[in-house]
């Protein structure tokens, strides 16, 4: 599309260029934001994230500037003075961080705007203004660095910024060091991050210098240290720095310590970071090589089967027999090759966490709520278009978490809870599946409010009383909110049927436990991957079904002794208390027509609480990957009906969504 | 294809663009679709069998990574089904990204022709008038166009 010569196609070229970087820039901007808020709120020193945010908002002006957006480049053009300014000794408040976050959120609403090619909400003007007018604040004056017995190198080596702050703990009177640290190449990171985490318990690290002309293969680096204490070499972590030497005030001792260090210019340090080997494709491409290569194997398979037969022809043709191995090694080699491309999908979910806690500050901060965010296992990797598919519903879960769920710091209080609340994501892998889980320490799900909403929603008879299982089903009907205050971010009308409904899509489930009083834990289960689905391959009525493991609680084998009749099927006495069994026929025929018991000898568990119910099935054939297939609309609404996949020799199979199934079961959609 | 048959005269109408239709057979009966939305013809193979109310619908069958679902033209017209062992023929049409096959006897050929309005009448035997868009007569033979949209209606 870029070489299509107009200009607008070249504008496409550079949005498609711009955007994700844009976007993962700002992501990691708003990150360090966060960072920033927390550390101004524990009343830590701020210097070094406002830093980082500064070379984030410099990349970012940078690039849009690079790539022509003129409005992007301009505003971070902005956001960068105001923070400059604070880098140089600015007072950073309230008020400046706002305007940080409110500059951020803009930026995300014009990139938002570049995407869907629509025109960006909000008032830029009285933004620009606002920044405008905090950068024009003037910094105090830089004090001199006379009566300091600085090395010349090291001063020259220090860039505008890190003079200053050395001037004004100079000012401050603070004892002034240099460490040095000496490592190899393979330890640089975790000595490094090491002694500057000490050091700025102690005190605040100015600069970081590396020392030029060692033997190969050592690094060394010189700390400049400010600190209001002296600093002795016994405050360093042992082993890892070689010598500590205080810089001389007027009036003070020479000081003694390590040869006079030598500086490498300034940046040296930067340029030590490896390239991170990492390549951007488009998963559209991935997904390509990911169809060619699910065809490959269709196709092998058929030759598999071709060989077969011509082997038991040729059964003693040395060449045939050669054949099939042959056949084998292909067909493994070709699913690694497929398991390569699905693994390259994977992304850590890291990044909807991120983008999560920007959302919780922000709606924390708009609701007069305390909240802390605590992420688990961000590092666990999920597909991408996974990943992106849950990002709404687990936005949705932590922002009603929120709002809904979290008390004002008052009511908390008087609940005997600390005021600040909990929102705890925690992810993790068991088998194909990720789990999730979103935790609150919130109220719960009030028992008598959730019947009033249902009552009020003609969702229950009036008056009729429902258990705490019920009430965590209820909440996933649709129309169904007890929200007495609708929120700015949560909004009104998607309820949790939505974010059930999506689970549903992507293969997975959700389900609520809640004390109330205590908080509440939605846990939501997807495939790592939706190219290949882990499922269960079971026979009833004489065909194949394929059942997504995700969604399946507990495979049973009947024992016929535990087996009573009950309503509308059968009840079955499992050790967590009576189970009710449905036969898969009954669920799926919507005509009687193929009614036909079979052995019945399995059944598949699925759904929570007063739902759980088991699918009665004749055989199970094994476990194997599918790849979940749309049916045509004729299907689509079926109740239980999922997709359906090709098994190859085996022709078609329906993937089946066993909770669905139950839950038809328990609406009553199956009469005995 | 057959492009040198004779041009077909409309039993009634007002005129249309030409448009071409696919003719094919049922119980050696001449029936037509029109070509445009046919993606393919496949020979007939045995699907897996679905839950819907409609019995015409015998199942689904993965077709070239995609899954197509089939009807029975027989059972959907109510006619008699076919002899056991007899070969039939599937005529794919894509209508808004779904595939639906069309199990017939046989399909025997292309024309060209001005679109018939003629009555919605079902040929005697045939219930379903409305599924019906006219009859094509040739020097030969008498076609019954199928009214796709209507058919596809009359399923979802």
């Amino acid at each position: 599309m870029a070489d299509e010569g107009g200009g607008s196609g070249d504008r496409e070229g550079s949005l498609r260029e711009f955007l994700p970087e844009a976007e993962e820039i700002l992501d990691r901007l708003s990150d360090h934001l966060r960072e920033l808020e927390a550390v101004f709120a524990a009343g830590r020193p701020c210097l070094e994230i406002v830093n980082t945010i500064f070379r984030d908002t410099h990349s970012l002006k940078g690039f849009a500037g690079l790539l022509d957006f003129p409005d992007i480049a301009s505003l971070s053009h902005e956001l960068e003075d105001l923070l400059s300014r604070l880098r140089l000794g600015g007072v950073l408040d309230r008020t400046v961080l706002d305007l940080v976050s409110d500059t951020v959120d803009a930026l995300f609403e014009a990139l938002r705007a570049l995407r869907s090619r629509a025109p960006a909400r909000g008032d830029l003007g009285s933004l620009r203004e606002r920044l405008r007018r905090a950068a024009a604040i003037e910094p105090r004056p830089a004090g001199g660095l006379e009566g300091l017995d600085i090395p010349p190198a090291i001063l020259a080596a220090l860039t505008e910024f890190e003079e200053r702050r050395l001037s004004d703990s100079h000012g401050r009177r603070r004892r002034l060091t240099l460490v040095r640290l000496q490592t190899d190449a393979q330890g640089l990171d975790g000595v490094l991050d090491e002694t500057r985490r000490r050091m700025e318990e102690i005190g605040e690290v100015i600069a970081i210098l590396p020392v030029a002309d060692l033997p190969d293969g050592l690094l060394a680096f010189d700390l400049l240290v400010a600190s209001d204490g002296s600093l002795r070499l016994e405050d360093c972590p042992p082993g890892l720095v070689q010598g500590v030497r205080e810089i001389a005030t007027r009036g003070a001792t020479p000081p003694s310590g390590p040869r006079q260090p030598e500086t490498a210019p300034e940046g040296g340090l930067e340029e030590m970071g490896s390239p991170s080997g990492l390549l951007r494709v488009a998963v559209a491409r991935l997904d390509e090589i990911l169809a060619r290569a699910g065809e490959l194997s269709m196709a092998v398979v058929s030759l598999e089967g071709t060989v077969r037969a011509v082997r038991e022809r040729h059964a003693d043709d040395h060449r045939v027999r050669e054949l099939e191995p042959l056949v084998q090694a292909i067909l493994k080699r070709l699913n690694g090759l497929q398991r390569g491309v699905i693994d390259a999908r994977l992304v850590p979910l890291d990044q909807v966490f991120r983008r999560i806690g920007r959302v919780v500050a922000r709606v924390a901060r708009t609701g007069g709520k305390e909240a802390d965010l605590h992420t688990l296992g961000a590092d666990t990797e999920i597909d991408k278009s996974v990943m992106d598919a849950l990002a709404p519903p687990l936005l949705h879960l932590t922002t009603n978490a929120l709002d809904h769920g979290i008390e004002t710091p008052d009511e908390r209080e008087r609940g005997g809870k600390p005021r600040r609340g909990r929102v705890v994501l925690s992810a993790f892998r068991r088998g194909p599946s990720v789990v999730i889980d979103v935790v609150d320490d919130g109220r719960g799900i009030g028992l008598e409010a959730t019947r009033a909403a249902a009552e009020a929603r003609g969702l229950i008879r009036p008056g009729q009383p429902i258990t705490s299982d019920e009430a965590e089903e209820l909440i996933f009907q649709p129309g169904f909110s007890t929200a007495a205050r609708v929120s700015e971010v949560s909004g009104r009308g998607v309820g949790l049927d939505v974010v059930r409904r999506s689970l549903r899509r992507l293969k997975g489930s959700i389900e609520v436990r809640s004390v109330e009083g205590q908080g509440t834990t939605f846990t939501l289960t997807v495939p790592i991957s939706l190219a290949l689905v882990p499922a269960i391959i079971v026979r009833s009525m004489g065909q194949r079904f394929a059942i997504p493991v995700g969604s399946i609680k507990e495979n049973l084998r009947l024992d016929g002794s535990r087996l009573r009749p009950g309503p509308g099927g059968e009840v079955y006495d499992h050790p967590d208390g009576p189970l009710r069994l449905f036969r898969l026929e009954r669920l799926l025929t919507a005509r009687g027509s193929r009614e036909r018991t079979g052995q019945g000898r399995y059944a598949i568990v699925a759904g929570s609480g007063a739902r759980r119910a088991g699918i009665i099935v004749d055989d199970f054939i094994g476990s194997q990957e599918v790849v979940v297939k749309p049916v045509g609309r004729w299907l689509r609404d079926s109740p239980g009906v999922a997709g359906a996949t090709d098994l190859g020799e085996a022709g078609a199979a329906l993937v089946l969504d066993p909770e669905a199934l139950v839950a038809g079961a328990n609406d009553g959609h199956v009469v005995s | 294809m057959d492009t040198s048959s004779p041009e077909p005269s409309l039993e009634t109408g007002r005129s249309s663009p030409a448009r071409s239709v696919l003719a094919f057979t049922i119980e050696s009966r001449e029936f037509a679709l029109p070509l445009a939305p046919i993606v393919e013809i496949t020979r007939y193979r045995v699907a897996t069998p679905v839950p819907h109310i409609e019995p015409a619908i015998e199942g689904i069958l993965p077709l070239r990574g995609r899954m197509m679902t089939l009807l029975d033209v027989r059972r959907y017209l109510s006619r008699p089904p076919r002899v056991a062992g007899s070969s039939a023929q599937v005529i794919v049409v894509e209508s808004a990204g779904d595939l639906l096959g069309l199990v017939v006897d046989s399909v025997s050929r292309v024309l060209t022709t001005e679109a018939p309005a003629g009555p919605r009448s079902a040929p005697a035997g045939f219930s379903r008038p409305d599924l019906f868009e006219g009859v094509l007569r040739l020097d030969d033979a008498e076609i019954l166009l199928l009214d796709l949209e209507a058919l596809l209606r009359g399923l979802a």
